[in-house]
């Protein structure tokens, strides 16, 4: 693994292509929030819409959500009867709990943008070497590698893994005005990390403070990498902290991750080299986006 | 006599992944590939594969990480083991 890069998958639904680019100079944007925007604002006149997660997702508790950006989209807001973000005027900020940021990880991506609209219903496969679109939901859900896959699929709206969805079913509209009729995620890749028991003490550590999360354990499915099965993840969050965000922590779990000096040692445990100074630097590179994105 | 782990409640899973992700920290390793313990969905219910290849493992630490106590640690004699 590649600390510095981010890795980004691109699929265009247009015309059924997709290529992976490497961006050494997006690291300074952490992850989530601060690296979706990022490429909201590379891709501005594409009308992308972007999968992110950070660099713990996957392998620290209770980081275990996806962000989902898009710019704002006023048909959206009157179609779904919502207002979008109220607190973020140019943008649609979602965030999905589920399986599908540990796939992410997994299969060595930091986002999937989507662009364009396919002509037909189109059911898509990500895995670590390719896009596979396929025409028929029964062709494609048949490719799921059991206990490694995330399935986002339309029952009477679009659920992830059967269970999770966003605020307003928001991301129903979001993949229904594209024909996207599923995505499917096939993660089987695993990566050594040097200092593995420094690691896993700090996450023992972390595991350990499920006290200060802002909900109640319980019996629901759960999200991948949180052990609470908590009633709040179904439904996943939209606007809220941004170092938490660009983690994509859960934002139940503020008090842990919102502290630059723990989102210092987690990121240190893992190799990846940034300053306190970056990390506190983040808000403000994340507030200048947005300003940026509401006047485009 | 060998300690070896059993999902005895597999119905009270919530697909946390706690279990799958220790095993893996065990071997050194973060991911999904060549876990000796998989977590099937089917629908909101979940089912839990092992491999026993598990039981060389800290195998009561995996329990202990377990949030709803699917698990439990049995002492075996080494010829159940192989039967
Ligand atoms: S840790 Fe327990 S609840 Fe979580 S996936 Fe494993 S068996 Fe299921």
């Amino acid at each position: 693994m590649n600390f510095s890069n981010r890795k980004v998958l691109y699929i265009n639904l247009s015309d059924k292509t997709f290529n992976v680019k490497t961006y050494p100079d997006l690291h300074a944007y952490l992850g989530g929030l601060a690296l979706g925007l990022k490429l909201l604002q590379m891709h501005a006149d594409e009308d992308p819409l972007i999968f992110s997660i950070g660099p713990l997702n996957g392998l620290f508790p209770y980081v275990s959500k996806t962000c989902v950006l898009t710019g704002s989209n006023l048909d959206l807001a009157t179609e779904s009867n919502s207002i979008i973000n109220p607190g973020r005027k140019g943008l649609t900020e979602l965030y999905l709990g589920g399986s599908l940021s540990s796939r992410l990880r997994f299969i060595g991506l930091d986002a999937v943008v989507i662009l364009g609209k396919s002509k037909t219903p189109v059911f898509t496969e990500i895995t670590s070497g390719a896009v596979n679109f396929y025409d028929s939901f029964e062709e494609f859900s048949g490719k799921s590698l059991p206990g490694r896959s995330s399935l986002l699929s339309f029952k009477e709206h679009l659920l992830l893994d059967d269970y999770f969805h966003t605020k307003d079913h928001l991301l129903s509209f979001l993949f229904a005005k594209r024909n996207l009729g599923g995505l499917l995620i096939n993660a089987d890749s695993s990566f050594d990390i040097e200092g593995i028991s420094r690691y896993g003490k700090l996450y023992l550590k972390l595991f350990n403070e499920a006290q200060k999360l802002k909900i109640s354990p319980a019996d629901n499915p759960s999200c991948v990498g949180c052990p609470m099965g908590c009633d709040k993840s179904q439904v996943g969050e939209t606007s809220g902290n941004v170092l938490v965000h660009s983690l994509v922590a859960c934002t139940y779990a503020e008090e842990i991750y919102s502290d630059p000096g723990v989102v210092f040692s987690c990121l240190n445990a893992l190799g990846y080299v940034y300053t306190h100074e970056e990390l506190e630097n983040i808000p403000n590179l994340v507030k200048s986006l947005m300003e940026d994105l509401e006047n485009l | 006599m060998t300690k070896i782990l059993k999902p005895v409640f597999p119905e009270k899973c919530i697909g946390c992944e706690m279990c799958v992700m220790d095993s893996q920290r065990q071997l050194g390793k973060v991911g999904l590939e060549g876990a000796f313990i998989r977590v099937f969905r089917e629908g909101t219910k979940f089912s839990i594969v092992l491999d026993p290849q598990v039981n060389t493992l800290d195998v009561e630490k995996i329990r202990d990480i377990c949030p709803q106590g699917v698990y439990e640690v049995r002492e075996v004699d080494d010829y159940e083991l192989l039967e």
